[in-house]
């Protein structure tokens, strides 16, 4: 929570217990893991407790590596790398979409296989020796969750990462923000993830000058219409976007500033009756 | 930086609209054309003349300006006038009103990860306390709901105008839904609008739709079954009608039952003075935490309405007696119970610990208890939450069946036989002339 001001229209913020403990984590697992820097990420509501998630950017081509650390309230001054899936676990994660989140990272999820089902030869280790697979935890569906999420919810203000000379993805360190005016339109708000959309991905790649805009997906394109609402701050300082498909996902932005958060509070579960409620 | 780039940083035009590029390229136009034998050693010079030519000296804005301001300007000095308005001291000094202590309040509500931000919640204080005394009467705060274009922050007091208890039939007064009044604003130092009074109907219908509010109390609200009264501001008294009744808990003690009501009538007081202080521990149980409001019922009441003339008119009305200052711990969601508890700070907890209980059916509602004192706050969007169930549309209800006969009634019917009456052609004739 470096800057209190951007959360108060959100009505959240992190406890002081959490906050003092991801000081201290997000420091640590930078320095651990190498990374320039760890940025808190959000955190997902569990029934006894909650995860907290961090996220680290590390320059790749052609789009930045995002690494993702996880950890509960109860211990939140110490971040775990979050388990990477392979394709057998992610599709059975995807089938534990609409199921909360306990909060005990070593909750089974017990995997039902279909009749005949031949489970691949395991893995071996350098002896030669098998190692057993691992147990589907809800340690696994939430890595599952956070990268759909991030996926779907993780934005910046247009102009915040740019496309350089080098075509590499960077951090704009002059960034000056949105004009009020510009703020008010979802279009100026772009995912922060490796483009879908056919024209973004040619931009990205195209040689020549990249223009903020264009090599990233905007909001203004999500499906449905109305699953992003963006509006001002009564003080018209801020702009504050939320999703409704992710409730719980916001984002704000000090308006004709560099300053924005973007984070997620909830469940980690999608509103699939959004049709309904728009 | 590429020559592209190079050159649109020059385009950049400053406040006045100028550019450097447009600026150099009028200069080396003047010197080729002129040709000064001295180019070189007179560049400034010529550069400061052609700034003077092509340059106004800035003017300061005056009264008489009439530039039009731009959206921005706008809302911002609206704002400003109604943050400066908050400032000021109301005079009507009425006796014996409460307000919320807020800041207090607020790093309470910290705890739960619920927080408004410094400056908002003292700006947020002083609205509720000018409207209290407006009011003359107390007021708590009672959250924030987040809709698609705006947020409201509501307040709670007890209601100026009930229904009157003659039509308690159709809406309940103070011994139901409608013993309190909210009033919402959007904007802290905005105008307060009081909620219309909630129907039991509308209570019914909002438990089986599902929507996100709009943000504008007028917005209409299209749903099935038909929405009573319409609009969103009826909407929203009735899912704060419900979140008040289920998510206001207290530890057990704070409340008891009210005997001095009518009979047959159920209500609930605060005890003025409480006397036993619970422990860290029996506040971290489910069973020590209670219901102080009346539940709402099946049929979106609290109370049984006075028996009908016509008995068996309304037989839906009978229904099981609900307890009064029920346990939470009874409470349940469709995977488990709908309350947890913990304490602040989870590590060391200590005697002055506060205990946090939070609400799984409707995220964002939470109670704090702390010291000898407790708090409700919600901070959502106003939704159930169906605990990953998807959302199903009611039934339409049944067709009615056809109209039968009894058996007695048979016999005393019979098919009559068509009768035809000619006119007389008298009549007709007269008529005709």
């Amino acid at each position: 929570m470096e800057n209190p001001k951007l959360w108060g229209p959100g009505g959240l913020c992190l406890n002081i217990q959490e906050d003092a403990g991801l000081e201290t984590a997000l420091l640590d697992g930078a320095l651990k893991n190498n990374l320039p820097k760890l940025e808190f990420w959000g955190k997902i509501t569990g029934t006894t407790d909650s995860y907290l998630i961090a996220v680290g950017y590390s320059p790749e081509y052609p789009f930045p590596k995002k690494t993702f650390f996880w950890t509960t309230t109860s211990e939140a001054h110490e971040l775990k790398v979050m388990k990477v899936l392979d394709d057998d676990y992610a599709a059975h994660a995807k089938t534990l979409m609409n199921t909360p989140f306990t909060g005990d990272p070593a909750t089974p999820y017990e995997i039902v296989r279909p009749e005949g089902y031949e489970p691949p030869p395991p893995k071996t280790d350098e002896n030669g020796e098998p190692i057993p697979p691992e147990e589907f935890r809800e340690e696994h569906k939430l890595a599952y969750h956070v990268s759909v999420i991030d996926n779907e919810v993780s934005i910046i203000p247009k102009g915040a990462w740019i496309c350089d000379a080098t075509h590499q993805v960077i951090k704009n360190v002059t960034n000056c923000g949105l004009t009020h005016e510009a703020a008010g339109s979802l279009r100026n708000y772009l995912h922060f993830r490796y483009p879908e959309n056919d024209r973004s991905k040619q931009a990205l790649v195209k040689p020549g000058v990249v223009r903020h805009g264009d090599f990233l997906d905007n909001l203004e394109d999500d499906a449905p219409k109305g699953c992003w609402g963006v509006h001002y701050s009564p003080d018209a300082k801020y702009s504050i976007v939320r999703s409704f498909y992710w409730p719980g996902s916001y984002f704000c932005h000090e308006i004709k500033t560099g300053n924005y958060v973007s984070v997620y509070f909830g469940d980690g579960l999608p509103n699939e009756d959004i049709l309904f409620m728009l | 930086m590429s020559f592209e780039e190079a050159k649109q940083y020059l385009r950049g035009k400053d406040e006045e609209g100028a550019s450097l590029y447009e600026h150099l390229s009028r200069l080396l136009l003047k010197i080729i054309v002129e040709k000064p034998h001295n180019a070189n050693a007179v560049f400034e010079q010529l550069s400061q003349d052609l700034r003077e030519i092509t340059q106004h000296a800035p003017s300061l804005l005056t009264e008489l300006d009439t530039e039009p301001f731009d959206a921005e300007k706008i809302s911002q000095l609206e704002w400003c006038r109604i943050a400066c308005h908050l400032f000021t001291p109301t005079e009507n000094e009425a006796a014996e009103i409460s307000y919320p202590d807020l800041m207090t309040e607020a790093n309470v509500f910290e705890w739960t990860g619920v927080n408004f931000g410094r400056t908002e919640v003292y700006q947020l204080y002083l609205a509720i306390k000018q409207k209290a005394k407006v009011e003359a009467s107390s007021l708590r705060f009672w959250g924030k709901i987040f809709g698609r274009s705006s947020d409201y922050y509501v307040v709670q007091g007890v209601n100026p105008e009930p229904p009157p208890a003659e039509e308690v039939n159709i809406i309940e007064g103070m011994e139901g839904a409608n013993k309190y009044a909210f009033w919402v604003c959007s904007k802290i130092g905005g105008e307060w609008t009081k909620l219309p009074n909630v129907l039991p109907d509308a209570i019914i219908v909002g438990r089986n739709i599902n929507r996100f509010f709009t943000g504008d109390l007028n917005a209409p609200v299209p749903s099935y079954p038909p929405f009573p009264g319409g609009t969103e501001a009826h909407l929203l008294r009735s899912q704060i009608a419900q979140i008040t009744a289920e998510c206001s808990i207290s530890p057990s003690g704070f409340y008891i039952e009210d005997d001095g009501v009518d009979e047959g009538i159920k209500a609930i007081k605060k005890v003025e003075e409480i006397s036993e202080h619970r422990t860290i521990d029996e506040l971290k149980e489910l069973s020590s935490w209670v219901h102080h409001e009346l539940l709402i019922d099946r049929n979106g009441r609290c109370n049984q309405p006075p028996m009908n003339e016509d008995e068996d008119s309304r037989p839906e009305q009978e229904l099981q007696n609900q307890p009064i200052l029920g346990s939470i711990a009874e409470d349940e969601v469709v995977d488990g119970p709908a309350w947890t508890i913990s304490a602040c700070p989870g590590t060391g907890d200590s005697p002055d610990s506060t205990v946090c209980v939070k609400s799984l059916k409707w995220p964002g509602a939470y109670a704090v208890a702390f010291g000898n004192k407790f708090t409700n706050i919600y901070c959502g969007f106003g939704c159930p939450s169906l605990r990953g169930v998807s959302y199903k549309i009611p039934a339409t209800p049944g067709i009615q069946p056809e109209w039968a006969l009894v058996d007695e009634e048979i016999s005393a019917l019979f098919e009559e036989e068509d009768r035809t009456t000619r006119p007389s052609p008298n009549e007709n004739t007269e008529e005709e002339e």
